[in-house]
């Protein structure tokens, strides 16, 4: 009996197959950048136009208390958050989808409906964690509460794609725990976290993978 | 020769049963479909494979119905997972000899 095959080479299509069957891996760099500057659009929208650069006051229900009747603060950053949100979600969401592409890989593969899943489950904890915080009062905690929850999501993710996600989910939660400690600076460093760290780790990781494919 | 391929199994000489292999052995079941998007084989050449590796008593074959759609997905048996093992250390076996280049 003769073998045709090389171990090593052999060894190799292994170690690819068992990647590539349970790992999502079309993840883009370039997703991480555009998510990244909706969230400091929307950080400055927030902040420059929503608050005026800080000079409006707010009280515990989010109603303005030094501009009288005519404000729009509510509103203003529920449809804020729903921009960032949206936007965030198509850009990655179509960025992905034309790597897979590029690289001739199927997109909703099992492994990438268990990785969304397993981010998508705890994020929406979160998300309506953050909703109650508000119902309650506690602003402060939310910009701490968004970044410790998506950093624990992306933990929870990073097993079914790339290993180095969870690098950036602990620097999301490491933010989320100053934002807990300094809560002030809550808008701040949520716009260090979700904005900064997002396009600084999709730099990184486009001149990684995007730039070989 | 002989003590070259010692250990190596023929139900794994192949490309596409070494990729059908690595799969199953990291998912708790795979999907026939999404084994050939995976290896992009044919259906025939991903079907005879799969038999030839059902018959050896090495995969085992679950069918059913997913609504109407009948679904059919493979898992390792015991058996299997011992057999694919035993090949992966006789391949790492063999690039640690000094005479690896001997086929």
């Amino acid at each position: 009996m003769t073998t045709k095959s090389n171990p090593s080479e052999d060894l190799k299509h292994i170690r690819q197959m068992m990647e590539a069957s349970s790992k999502f891996l079309s993840l883009s760099g370039l997703s991480g950048i555009a998510v990244g500057s909706f969230a400091l659009a929307g950080a400055a929208i927030a902040y420059f136009i929503i608050l005026k650069g800080g000079t409006v006051k707010y009280n515990e229900f989010i109603q303005v208390v030094n501009y009288g009747q005519n404000d729009h603060l509510r509103s203003g950053m529920l449809l804020n958050a729903l921009f960032v949100l949206s936007g965030a979600l198509l850009s990655s969401w179509y960025l992905c989808y034309r790597n897979s592409k590029k690289r001739n890989q199927k997109f909703w593969t099992p492994s990438a409906q268990k990785m969304v899943w397993s981010l998508f489950s705890v994020l929406s904890v979160g998300g309506a964690f953050c909703l109650l915080l508000v119902y309650h009062g506690y602003f402060k905690l939310v910009a701490a509460s968004m970044l410790l929850f998506y950093g624990l999501a992306l933990l929870n993710a990073s097993k079914y794609s790339m290993q180095n996600i969870s690098a950036l989910a602990y620097t999301q939660m490491s933010l989320g725990l100053l934002a807990t400690f300094f809560h002030n600076y809550g808008l701040l460093l949520w716009t260090l976290g979700f904005g900064v760290v997002h396009i600084i780790y999709g730099v990184a990781m486009y001149f990684k993978y995007d730039r070989k494919a | 020769m002989k003590t070259i391929i010692e250990g190596l199994n023929k139900n794994f000489d192949n490309r596409v049963r070494l990729g059908i292999m690595s799969a199953l052995m990291v998912n708790e079941g795979v999907e026939f479909n999404t084994l050939k998007d995976l290896l992009g084989v044919t259906d025939g050449n991903l079907a005879s494979h799969l038999k030839g590796l059902e018959k050896a008593g090495i995969i085992a074959v679950h069918k059913q119905f997913i609504g109407k759609k009948p679904n059919t997905s493979y898992t390792l048996t015991g058996d299997g997972k011992k057999q694919f093992s035993s090949h992966i250390n006789a391949l790492e076996k063999l690039l640690k000899s000094p005479d690896k280049n001997v086929h």
